[in-house]
């Protein structure tokens, strides 16, 4: 199935996003698998195709960084690196004037309702992890009034027709969003959080999987939570947003919460953080209740190549943590905070996206 | 003067200016092809029109086999030198050939 897609841009800004989108795929299909066929095709690759058995963090990312030498010894690695460059660099540098361009059309779409129906703090002392320009998202989440259109009219479109950092070429993020709640073990949850919800795509998948359960959502960005704001309220979907630093204090009561959901959300946190978060987690859950996090895969679940490929957005697609997060292992970090019936799977291609689930000990009922 | 004014690290910088020129280059021909399909449909242009157009799913469909053919051609240029038979030169422009045909003829 693929994404459907309807521009809100003009001709030049909706040619030019779908040519990127083009690139993006035709990279990430042809010059990548003959880049892998050419790293494979080394012996010094053969040796170390897959991760040492059990290795901790440190022996992980010793194995991942041993490949990437190898891989960046390829030309053809080389150039399919070089157009995910381009590609995510000219998601701004292309996409903000072509948003621009029709600055009236999305500025007059109604967003009366904003403001006042998220609770922002104004006191919330951002963590300093947060000061980043990720994805090369000049400014950071909260650096352009617009990024919420240009997500939807630019960036969407791009990942749709060529896939994005761990989404291989063909996935569909928003049937990835409704795959990953559906692997929720019960169908009666009263009350459902989800920490760093951003614009709010998938709480329409845990909507409608749970259409009577409450929803409660936090994110650090106040311009995220105005674009969930209004992709939630435009489809008539009850939630309440909260701009909160979820790895801290959500600010929520004990025990409940029956089920919490993360999405595509630990590889923007340093370890730390993440930990911290899963804690929290734990706090909130009433007991028996179940968490799922998704996100890219582990590093050991991953050929070499492969892991190259992930491990490259850290230094390259301003992703500083992502690294961090591929050598880490949430299963084994929430065991030890105390959860429960912990089990990680793939559920696509390229083993995107990867879930973890687990529940808080105890009846819930 | 040598007029030699580039060194080789602005390899990356050719690289970008090539890449930009291609995203220029297909918002022109998908241009004309919204202008001829609106000159088919209508017989006539307005002011704005073209600039406004979405195209419906069949014609998008259209323009994505174009767009990734335009693509292929100029990112695959590197593949082009390297991978070489007439399954892979087929395959990078979305083509096969019929799965009945010897593969040996």
């Amino acid at each position: 199935m693929r994404n459907s897609q309807t521009s809100g841009l003009d001709q030049h800004g909706r040619a030019g996003v779908a040519m990127l989108g083009a690139m993006q795929k035709f990279a990430s299909s042809h010059v990548r698998n003959a880049a892998r066929r050419a790293y494979e095709g080394t012996p010094e690759a053969q040796a170390t195709l897959t991760a040492p058995e059990g290795a901790d963090r440190l022996r992980i990312m010793a194995w991942v960084q041993q490949s990437r030498a190898i891989a960046e010894r390829q030309p053809l690695y080389r150039i399919e690196r070089f157009m995910q460059a381009y590609v995510a660099q000219s998601i701004y540098e292309f996409g903000i004037p072509a948003v621009e361009a029709r600055r009236a059309q999305f500025t007059a779409e109604p967003d009366a309702f904003v403001d006042d129906r998220i609770e922002l703090d104004p006191d919330l002392v951002l963590p300093d992890y947060h000061d980043c320009d990720w994805h090369l998202r000049p400014g950071g989440w909260d650096g352009y009034d617009l990024y919420g259109p240009h997500g939807v009219h630019v960036v969407k479109p791009i990942f749709a027709l060529g896939g994005f950092a761990a989404a291989p070429v063909g996935a569909n993020i928003g049937q990835h969003r409704l795959d990953v709640v559906a692997q929720l073990p019960r169908r009666d949850y009263a009350r459902i959080y989800e920490p760093g919800c951003g614009n709010g795509s998938t709480l329409i998948a845990i909507h409608r999987r749970f259409p009577g359960a409450e929803l409660v959502a936090s994110d650090l960005s106040a311009e995220q939570l105005r674009a969930a704001r209004r992709l939630t309220g435009t489809l008539s979907i009850p939630v309440t947003l909260r701009q909160r630093d979820a790895a801290t204090d959500t600010g929520e009561a004990d025990a409940t919460f029956d089920a919490v959901v993360t999405f595509a959300l630990h590889h923007e946190l340093p370890h730390a953080a993440n930990v911290a978060l899963l804690k929290e987690m734990f706090r909130i859950l009433k007991p028996g209740g179940d968490i799922i996090l998704s996100d890219p895969p582990p590093f050991r679940a991953v050929d070499a190549f492969h892991a190259v490929l992930l491990d490259w957005d850290t230094d390259n697609r301003a992703e500083p943590f992502f690294s961090e997060a591929g050598a880490s292992d949430w299963g084994a970090e929430m065991e030890r905070i105390g959860f429960v019936d912990v089990t990680a799977r793939p559920l696509g291609p390229d083993s995107y996206p990867w879930v973890t689930i687990a529940r808080k000990p105890g009846d819930g009922g | 003067m040598s007029n030699t004014y580039l060194g080789p690290d602005n390899i990356d910088d050719l690289g970008r200016m090539v890449t930009a020129l291609l995203t220029e280059l297909w918002i022109t021909r998908d241009r004309v092809a919204v202008l001829e399909r609106m000159l088919e449909d209508k017989g006539m242009l307005l002011p704005g029109e073209a600039n406004d157009y979405i195209p419906d799913a069949g014609f998008e469909a259209e323009l994505e086999t174009l767009r990734d053919r335009m693509a292929g051609n100029v990112i695959g240029a590197p593949l082009a030198a390297r991978e070489r038979s007439v399954d892979q030169i087929l395959a990078r422009a979305g083509m096969k050939r019929p799965d009945s045909m010897d593969r040996t003829a």
